[in-house]
């Protein structure tokens, strides 16, 4: 893994009550990790996780079917979409430099 | 009216965006601690409600992203034209403070949001609006024509989409002819 060859400049320190270490230790030991290894390579796996999920949200084959069945024959707007489609827009302001 | 919209800049203080109350634990924790490293680092844009009579009070907001929706498990025939990975804007999160509740900012939220979606369609591709639906929200959502891909989850989230089809143009995209562009 090319982390490893990484410098690592950056620091985290994590505050827990003693049974929780206790219990990360133990996890650590039987993986033949030392805690800091662990605690990161967990968290980062959890991390990848959040952020995949925040991009592709994986359906099960039943939603994934209803999704093509909606695009394959989508329906006109509704009622309550052209009254929402109607309502005033707002003011636009622009704040800062950055826009 | 004092409440006008901008696009939300990380690097700026809002008013009161510590005191915003919506009344929904999540999004005041989302407002308070999330929404400006989230914009930051970019894994979403966001545009706020500010009250121009209250010092450009933090008052309303919601984020939105592009998205891709799997459904590489159907076959092809059920696919039929459709890719594999649907892509749509995905609408996160939406929230008005209480305060303001009444006057409908959160409908016009929506109505930005949706006409957004139609302009990223029509310059780089979407399929339509993806989000995932508070209990709360279901019906709100189903009105305006939004269709739940499984049964409702309540008290989860339901995860709910509506096609471009289903999104109204705005008046303005018929009724204006195209203008002349005069040169200076």
């Amino acid at each position: 893994m090319e982390a490893i060859a990484m410098p690592m400049r950056a620091r985290m320190e994590l505050k827990t009550t003693p049974g929780m270490k206790d219990l990360l230790q133990s996890a650590a030991a039987l993986e033949g990790l030392d805690l800091t290894a662990f605690v990161i390579s967990s968290a980062a796996e959890k991390a990848r996780t959040v952020l995949t999920a925040h991009a592709q949200i994986t359906h099960s084959v039943d939603q994934q079917l209803a999704l093509v069945k909606l695009l394959s024959s989508p329906a006109k707007p509704t009622q309550a979409m052209k009254d929402l489609m109607n309502l005033p827009d707002f003011a636009v302001v622009n704040f800062g430099a950055s826009a | 009216m004092t409440i006008a919209l901008s696009m939300y800049d990380p690097e700026l203080v809002y008013t009161e965006q510590k005191k915003f109350n919506c009344g929904h634990t999540v999004i005041n924790s989302f407002v308070h601690n999330s929404l400006k490293p989230q914009v930051k680092k970019h894994l979403s844009a966001a545009y706020v409600l500010t009250d121009g009579a209250a010092q450009d009070r933090f008052v309303g907001f919601y984020t939105i992203a592009q998205h891709t929706l799997d459904v590489s498990s159907l076959s092809e025939m059920q696919l039929g034209s459709l890719p594999r990975r649907i892509p749509c804007s995905r609408l996160i999160m939406l929230g008005v403070d209480q305060r303001y509740k009444g006057q409908l900012l959160g409908a016009r939220l929506m109505k930005h949001a949706l006409q957004l979606t139609q302009t990223v369609s029509r310059q780089i591709g979407s399929f339509g609006m993806y989000l995932d639906a508070d209990a709360g929200a279901v019906a709100f959502y189903q009105k305006l024509g939004f269709r739940m891909l499984s049964g409702d989850l309540s008290p989860a989230p339901s995860p709910m989409f509506i096609p471009l089809a289903g999104i109204n143009p705005p008046a303005a995209l018929h009724a204006t002819p195209p203008q002349s562009q005069a040169c200076d």
